[in-house]
């Protein structure tokens, strides 16, 4: 039983305004963020920490996906073929977690992390993905019928973009990384969804951070019923950071159709670079979060 | 597709803030685990209510799933309505499994 005072619930629900706008604007779950402020922060049990955070990560997708699904900005072929290669890498987590020591699991998604944050980095120059057609008139984005292709309509840009993902492969290779990663941490992976589809198959870096959206919502929702199972939800615990989720997810999702390229590129690769120092600290021992 | 998503966080929205307020009212402060077991034998109202939310929030995304596999079905995209039942096996797997 944890006491809820009520500047307590009003903490809880400011950390979930600011992890439901982190997470829309940049496509992940904000767990990375969540989980240690919930251990270090308000001195939850990192299991319980864990389970809260994904709970409140179905909130985070559900309400940017409101607003990005009627844009068309999500591309849901693209994300249910990734979704299996990110489950693939939970199972593949699981085993691996048994057969390597988890200091050394931390140590190499470290340095996965942090050569992938300064590539994020180096790329921010190439940020126009795509074809782009110059029109005044704003449209609904489309997908093509048995491809991975699609268009979407960029404000910024001022058009519409016509954009190819390319090399399923690396994505699918990445994505399948992600899954693992969630395994080890305790957090849904959506950080490295993100680069998979943009640096690594050349999508657009807003249809990538709202299909990576989607996809976070439909891995968490399965581990709802597990949570259930495993007596870790805590509902009056929940309930405050997941209305603060809503809300500022809303408001980011609301905004992002004029958010710079660049920009997101910088915030993602900060947010990669801290969960690489989390995961280099857990390799020489000292445990943030799980 | 839209309407999915907005009438599941409508509901979710309305019984996490029915049953916080509830709590609220009633100087319900501790939250405590709850389990499938506790909501059906009649827990607290607040709990039951906001564990109620959480459910409608954790089935949006995977009616968003199954309907994608529908549309494809019907547009006969054989290939990703395929990959999409692949999905749904998977996700039916976690959750009967027990292991997220």
């Amino acid at each position: 039983m944890i006491p809820l005072s009520l500047s307590t619930l009003a903490l809880l629900a400011l950390a979930g305004i600011g992890a439901g706008w982190l997470g829309a604007w940049i496509g992940i779950g904000g767990g990375i963020v969540l989980v240690p402020a919930f251990v270090l922060g308000f001195g939850l049990d990192p299991k319980v920490a864990v389970a809260t955070s994904l709970l409140t990560v179905i909130a985070t997708s559900t309400a940017a996906g409101s607003v990005y699904v009627g844009r068309g900005l999500s591309n849901t072929r693209l994300a249910i073929a990734l979704e299996i290669a990110t489950s693939a890498g939970g199972v593949l987590g699981g085993l691996a977690a048994l057969a390597l020591p988890a200091h050394v699991l931390a140590g190499i998604f470290g340095g996965v992390m942090a050569i992938t944050a300064v590539a994020m980095l180096r790329a921010s120059t190439i940020h126009d993905v795509g074809e782009l057609e110059p029109t005044t008139q704003p449209s609904e984005g489309t997908e093509q019928s048995g491809s991975l292709a699609g268009t979407y309509y960029d404000e910024v840009r001022g058009g519409l973009v016509h954009y190819q993902p390319r090399r399923p492969a690396v994505g699918s290779a990445i994505a399948m990384c992600a899954g693992l990663v969630s395994g080890l941490l305790g957090v849904g992976g959506g950080f490295l969804k993100v680069p998979a589809m943009n640096l690594g198959m050349r999508v657009p870096i807003k249809v990538a951070i709202a299909t990576s959206n989607f996809m976070i919502g439909v891995t968490a929702a399965a581990s709802v019923f597990v949570y259930f199972g495993h007596d870790l939800v805590h509902p009056l615990l929940v309930a405050p950071v997941a209305l603060g989720v809503v809300f500022g997810a809303l408001a980011a999702s609301a905004y992002s159709g004029k958010a710079k390229h660049g920009s997101l590129k910088r915030v993602i690769a900060l947010v990669l670079l801290i969960v690489a120092v989390q995961m280099g600290l857990r390799a020489f021992g000292v445990n943030v979060g799980r | 597709m839209q309407w999915v998503l907005r009438g599941g966080l409508a509901i979710a929205v309305v019984l996490m803030l029915a049953g916080l307020a509830i709590a609220l009212v009633t100087g319900q402060r501790m939250a405590g685990a709850v389990s499938f077991a506790d909501l059906l034998a009649g827990h607290s109202l607040p709990d039951q209510l906001i564990a109620l939310g959480l459910l409608v929030l954790a089935a949006t995304p995977l009616a968003r799933v199954i309907a994608l596999v529908i549309i494809w079905t019907v547009q006969r995209d054989r290939t990703f309505a395929l990959l999409g039942l692949v999905v749904v096996a998977i996700l039916a797997a976690a959750i009967a499994s027990g292991y997220g």
